[in-house]
C-alpha cells in the first residue's frame, strides 16, 4: 500500500496541514480580533511598496541583460528609455499587447527591449551561422 | 472545424499576479490568513517581522523572481515565497555571524534576501524553530496540541475530527484557537 503523505517530514506536514485549515475556515473565524478596515490599508500599503520594488528589481534586471548584449556587441550601448519606445515602435512583428507602449512602464520597456535585442542578435548569429 | 486548444502557460504572467494580489489585499479575511503564516515564519528572524516577509514576498512575484504556478492557491503561494525570504534571511544572517567570528572573503557581496530568495527552498532549522514556538504557544490546550500532532500526522479537516473523535463544534473551536494562537505569535521584532 502507498503511503497517501509520502515521505514528507512532520514539520513540513504540519505546515502543509495549517495553511490548509487556515485556507478552509470561515472568513468570520479567520477575522476574528482583527480589524478588517485596518488589515486591507495594509495590504494596500504593502503591494504599492511592492510594485515599486518590483519594478526597480525588473529595471536593473533589464539593464542587466542589455548590457549582456552590449557586451557582446561592442558597438551597442545602453539606451534611454526614450530611445527603447521608439525602437520597439518601429518593429513590424511586436504583439499588438505589446504596442501599446505609452501604458507600458519604463521596467517593461526596458525589459522588452532587452528581448527584442536578444532575438534579434540570436537570429543574426544563427543567419552568420547559415552563411558560413 | 475543431480548433487546437491552447493550453495556458503554467505559471501566472506578471498582469495575473498583480491581479491577484490586488484582489488579496481587498480581502480582509485572505490578508489575515496570510498574516498568521507570515507571522509563523518571522518568528526568529531578528531583521524582519511578519509585515517585511508579506512586501518581500508580493515583490519577489511582482518582479518575476518567483513564479506563481496556475494551480496553486494564493495561500499556497505566499506560504512558498515567504518561506523562502525567510530562510534566506536567515542564511544571510548566519553567513554574517560566521563572518564576524573568521575572516574570509564576502563571495555574496551585499545581495539582498530578496536576489536568492526566488530559488531557494526548504530550510528545516526555520520550520523546526517556527514549529517549536507555536507548540510553545499552544501549550497546556490539550485540544490544540492534539490538533497540532494529527496536522503533523498529516490529517486535515473532518479527518482530524474523526481521528480524535471529536463532534464539529469541538473541532471547530480548536481551530479557531489555533488560529487564534498563531495570531499572537511574538516575533523577535514584535509587531501586533
Amino acid at each position: 500500500m502507498t503511503n497517501p503523505i509520502g515521505d514528507k517530514p512532520k514539520s513540513e506536514r504540519l505546515l502543509d496541514g495549517l495553511v490548509e485549515e487556515l485556507r478552509t475556515m470561515s472568513d468570520t473565524d479567520a477575522l476574528e480580533g482583527e480589524n478588517p478596515e485596518d488589515l486591507v490599508k495594509l495590504g494596500e500599503r504593502l503591494l504599492k511598496s511592492a510594485r515599486e520594488e518590483a519594478g526597480k528589481l525588473r529595471m536593473a534586471d533589464a539593464k542587466r541583460r542589455l548590457a549582456i548584449v552590449a557586451n557582446n556587441k561592442p558597438s551597442a550601448s545602453l539606451p534611454s528609455v526614450a530611445d527603447a519606445r521608439k525602437y520597439l515602435q518601429s518593429l513590424p512583428n511586436l504583439t499588438l499587447a505589446a504596442r501599446n507602449l505609452s501604458e507600458l512602464s519604463e521596467a517593461d520597456v526596458l525589459d522588452l527591449f532587452s528581448q527584442a535585442k536578444t532575438l534579434e542578435e540570436s537570429s543574426t548569429s544563427d543567419e552568420e551561422d547559415v552563411n558560413e | 472545424m475543431l480548433m487546437p486548444e491552447i493550453e495556458p502557460p503554467k505559471h501566472l504572467q506578471r498582469a495575473e499576479v498583480d491581479a491577484e494580489l490586488a484582489r488579496l489585499v481587498q480581502d480582509p479575511a485572505q490578508l489575515a490568513r496570510a498574516r498568521k503564516i507570515a507571522k509563523f515564519f518571522a518568528h526568529g528572524l531578528t531583521a524582519m517581522d511578519w509585515e517585511d516577509l508579506l512586501y518581500k514576498a508580493m515583490t519577489l512575484l511582482l518582479a518575476g523572481k518567483r513564479k506563481w504556478p496556475r494551480a496553486i492557491s494564493t495561500l499556497g503561494v505566499l506560504k512558498g515565497a515567504m518561506r523562502s525570504v525567510a530562510s534566506n534571511t536567515r542564511k544571510k544572517l548566519d553567513y554574517v555571524l560566521a563572518d564576524d567570528l573568521i575572516s574570509t572573503s564576502d563571495e555574496e557581496g551585499d545581495s539582498s534576501p530578496l536576489d536568492k530568495a526566488g530559488s531557494s527552498e526548504s530550510d528545516p532549522a526555520l520550520l523546526a524553530e517556527a514549529e517549536s514556538a507555536l507548540r510553545n504557544a499552544v501549550k497546556g490546550d490539550e485540544e490544540v496540541e492534539l490538533f497540532l500532532e494529527a496536522l503533523a500526522e498529516g490529517l486535515t479537516g473532518t479527518n482530524i475530527a474523526k481521528e480524535l473523535g471529536w463532534d464539529g463544534k469541538t473541532y471547530e473551536a480548536a481551530r479557531k484557537r489555533l488560529s487564534r494562537r498563531l495570531a499572537e505569535l511574538k516575533t523577535d521584532r514584535s509587531t501586533p
